[in-house]
């Protein structure tokens, strides 16, 4: 990549003149290197900065952790976890080291979030598998593609969880959370209309299942992209979601073609007056409308972007993956899963958005209203002696919040208490799914330290 | 040829024009719908009327309530006899009757000014009380309010009053100025909360907002509850907290006057007022409950309306945690029927965050 003659189109470039192509107009995956990196650093640095390191893993004394291992370090190691990341998404945007840094970063990231089920976000196990698979990328146009197919998957998805009655017919849960809302300026008034959130509903709906293609088809991507960043602001501005509507918008970038802009329009007049590229003949194309307007625009972005790093830097790549044998069955592997996976509610009895099970890893992204509250009734086994505990002496709020309407959770914070006391537990949980009448979860004379 | 072109591109014109017809129309629609639809919920007005018909004359009375407790201790302290004793205990009474409506509204700037843990904080520090009677200093007012919480307000109060003893006169002396600090501590939170009515009801905040006043108030509610179900019952009770699982009759709200079925009551009473003052009608507007199902201003008023009449059966609460505890359990099991209202649905309803929630979902 360095050395030798780089064809782009009809052009012959020397390395060094590519060094600056590249630099200049990237290609779609630098571009969302770049964005993406910004994304995570400034969401570590967020993380840090609002103390939750300490609010979310110093401080409880239980964690409901995905896998037994996964455990909370001390605080040092928690803060050295998080400086770690944030280096690493230094690294991830200035493309430096790009493939350890997405190892670096996947790794401590992923570490985190198998911390405890209480914080868990959609949005972050975008993270991670985003993290994962741009490491495993090759770096050629498969690579670009893949990426779209995946962001196009996971909208997708997102889209497909909406299609229930509660979203479509009774325009749940947006007409909770819409009105909620009715103090906000401009808009607010709105949101106390039923129809509005019929509107915002179907309109969801349609945007998760359609954005995906629409960023994919050349023609539509400009428009679909300024409806993107639309759709994510608004909710951002309605919802407390954190840094998804960002995460969301850098990653819609690598759906356009930076490089082909340059090359085709008029940002190669910018390419032609450097030094490097006066004897290069550039082909003359008559860039169609949508071009141009593609191009104002995105040469807008690009400069912001741009604007963050060096214009030298180069992209490193293949320093560290072994073998493109495995990374094709690694990706192969990875896209199975990310389709077998959300899926897999099917397989389990119930509703998912009722039992939850199936719900996570699934691109469920707020399509349920959920509030619980849980009461742990436990009898001694050696005695049966019976008495009731309070959660909150051994959880944070936010925990017992979660946990209350979760039955995974409720059975892993069982164990716990049986484990403790010796005890039999069993609990009755009381939830609401939007807006219905709250009912019980779970069956309350189970002992579920037997489950 | 060209002339082919010409027509496919004409039809391919077309109904892009009734397309953008469709928009306008549905456009039209809208704004008209916007126009002449239901007018949306005043909330303001509804917090203004929970702010002039609730909180403030809660307030005044408690005051009034507390001011007569203070001429009351007055005449106790210059003639201790048992029919002035009887006066000011009588007059304790309808104090903390009082200040069961006003409780609730420990919100925004009062909470932040830490008024009514220096009204009230269960339990009084009773040696702390004694040692201060017996050190020989001075008991004046200004003494007693620089004193903790825990040794001043309605449970001091309490405590020196069912448990008097009418020939010590530092005790009466005591008694008096906790009464005057009590006078003044109610003067002042009502003051403070003429000065912060403005604010809360302009406060109107989106709902996830913890400082907004809607979800500072239900936030309240579902606190409120919680601490007569757990505090006030399931802990006498033995039924809360990983105690030993027996009855704990030392730890009611009231032990010397034996009153606390009647301040449960009385908190009670005022969560119901809140919420017939205006939530239940916000519930309706919303009308989120699907038809199949009950409203939920129903089941609340009905739920709370249960646990009304079973706590104010209660009597002699001191025994029935113990023993014959049924009717002590009941009251409980109705009281945690609104406690779940509350936190789950009403919370869910109104979209609510819980206060804590300093974190994001997706």
């Amino acid at each position: 990549m360095q050395t030798g003659i780089k064809t782009i189109g009809t052009l012959n470039w020397r390395a060094e003149q590519y060094a600056v192509y590249r630099s200049l107009f990237p290609d779609p995956l630098t571009v969302l290197h770049r964005a993406f990196g910004l994304v995570l650093l400034i969401g570590t640095l967020r993380f840090m900065a609002r103390g939750w390191i300490e609010t979310f893993y110093l401080i409880p004394q239980f964690h409901f952790s995905f896998v037994s291992w996964a455990r909370p370090l001390p605080a040092v190691g928690m803060w050295a976890v998080f400086v770690g990341m944030a280096i690493a998404a230094m690294c991830i945007m200035v493309g430096w080291r790009t493939k350890w840094a997405l190892a670096t970063f996947f790794l401590l990231f992923t570490y985190v979030e198998l911390l405890d089920k209480t914080y868990y976000l959609n949005h972050y196990y975008l993270v991670s598998c985003l993290c994962f698979l741009l490491f495993w990328l090759p770096n050629n146009p498969h690579a670009i593609l893949l990426t779209r197919c995946y962001l196009v998957l996971v909208y997708f998805f997102a889209g497909i969880a909406k299609l229930n009655a509660d979203w479509l017919l009774h325009a749940q849960p947006l007409r909770i959370w819409l009105p909620a809302n009715a103090h906000l300026p401009i808009i607010g008034w709105l949101l106390d209309y039923t129809w509005v959130a019929y509107l915002f509903s179907w309109g969801g709906a349609l945007f998760d299942l359609t954005i995906g293609f629409f960023l994919c088809n050349k023609r539509t991507r400009p428009y679909a992209f300024a409806a993107l960043v639309i759709f994510h602001l608004l909710t951002g501005w309605l919802f407390q979601i954190g840094m998804f509507p960002f995460i969301m918008i850098a990653c819609a970038l690598v759906f356009f073609d930076w490089n082909m802009l340059a090359s085709e329009s008029v940002l190669s007049k910018r390419l032609k007056s450097t030094w490097m590229f006066r004897e290069i003949q550039f082909p003359k194309h008559a860039p169609t409308k949508c071009e141009l307007i593609s191009s104002r625009l995105l040469s807008l972005l690009g400069n912001v972007v741009r604007g963050a790093y060096s214009q030298m830097s180069t992209y490193r790549v293949n320093s560290i993956v072994p073998s493109q044998h495995i990374a094709t069955i690694v990706i192969s592997l990875f896209f199975i899963a990310q389709i077998v996976v959300p899926l897999r509610h099917i397989a389990y009895a119930g509703d998912v958005n009722w039992t939850g099970a199936g719900e996570r890893f699934a691109w469920r992204v707020m399509v349920v209203d959920k509030a619980g509250m849980a009461f742990f009734e436990l009898t001694e086994r050696e005695t049966g002696r019976q008495f009731s505990a309070d959660p909150h002496a051994y959880l944070t709020p936010q925990q017992v919040m979660q946990m209350s309407f979760q039955p995974d959770m409720l059975v892993q914070f069982a164990h716990f208490l049986g484990e403790k006391y010796n005890a039999e537990v069993r609990v009755e949980a009381y939830v609401s799914i939007n807006g219905r009448s709250s009912r019980l979860l779970l069956d309350p004379t189970v002992d579920l330290t037997q489950e | 040829m060209r002339q082919i072109r010409q027509k496919s591109i004409a039809t391919r014109h077309a109904p892009r024009t009734t397309h953008h017809a469709h928009w306008l129309l549905l456009l039209c629609i809208s704004l008209l719908l916007a126009g002449c639809g239901e007018r949306g919920f005043n909330r303001k007005a509804m917090l203004q009327g929970i702010v002039d018909e609730i909180i403030l004359p809660n307030h005044a009375l408690f005051v009034a309530r507390s001011a007569e407790l203070e001429t009351a201790v007055r005449a106790l302290h210059a003639d201790p006899t048992d029919a002035n004793l009887a006066n000011a205990q009588a007059a304790w009474k309808t104090t903390v009757d009082a200040w069961s409506g006003v409780q609730l509204f420990d919100m925004g700037q009062i909470n932040r000014d830490f008024m009514h843990p220096a009204i009230d904080r269960i339990p009084p520090n009773i040696d702390g009380i004694e040692q201060s009677i017996n050190d020989g200093q001075s008991l004046s007012m200004e003494r007693v309010n620089s004193f903790g919480s825990n040794k001043k307000g309605l449970p001091t109060l309490e405590y020196l009053l069912f448990l008097p003893d009418l020939t010590d006169q530092r005790r009466l002396e005591y008694t008096l100025a906790t009464a005057e600090v009590l006078a003044q501590n109610a003067a002042d939170l009502e003051t403070a909360w003429r000065d912060y009515a403005d604010d809360f009801v302009s406060a109107e905040l989106d709902n996830q907002n913890t400082n907004s006043s809607i979800s500072m108030l239900v936030n309240e509610i579902v606190r409120r509850l919680e601490i007569i179900m757990g505090l006030g019952l399931g802990q006498p009770l033995g039924l809360n907290i990983q105690t030993d699982g027996e009855a704990h009759p030392e730890t009611l709200f009231s032990p010397y006057a034996g009153y606390t079925e009647e301040r449960l009551l009385h908190q009670l009473i005022s969560v119901q007022t809140v919420l017939d003052g205006g939530i239940d009608d916000y519930l309706d507007y919303l009308n989120l409950t699907p038809v199949e199902e009950q409203p939920l201003s129903e089941r609340l008023d009905n739920a709370i309306a249960e646990a009304i009449v079973l706590t104010g059966q209660l009597d002699d609460l001191e025994r029935r945690v113990v023993e014959d505890r049924e009717s002590a359990e009941a009251a409980y099991a109705a009281i945690r029927e609104v406690a779940i209202l509350t936190r789950v649905d009403l919370t869910s309803q109104l979209g609510v965050l819980l206060t804590f929630s300093d974190a994001d979902g997706d």
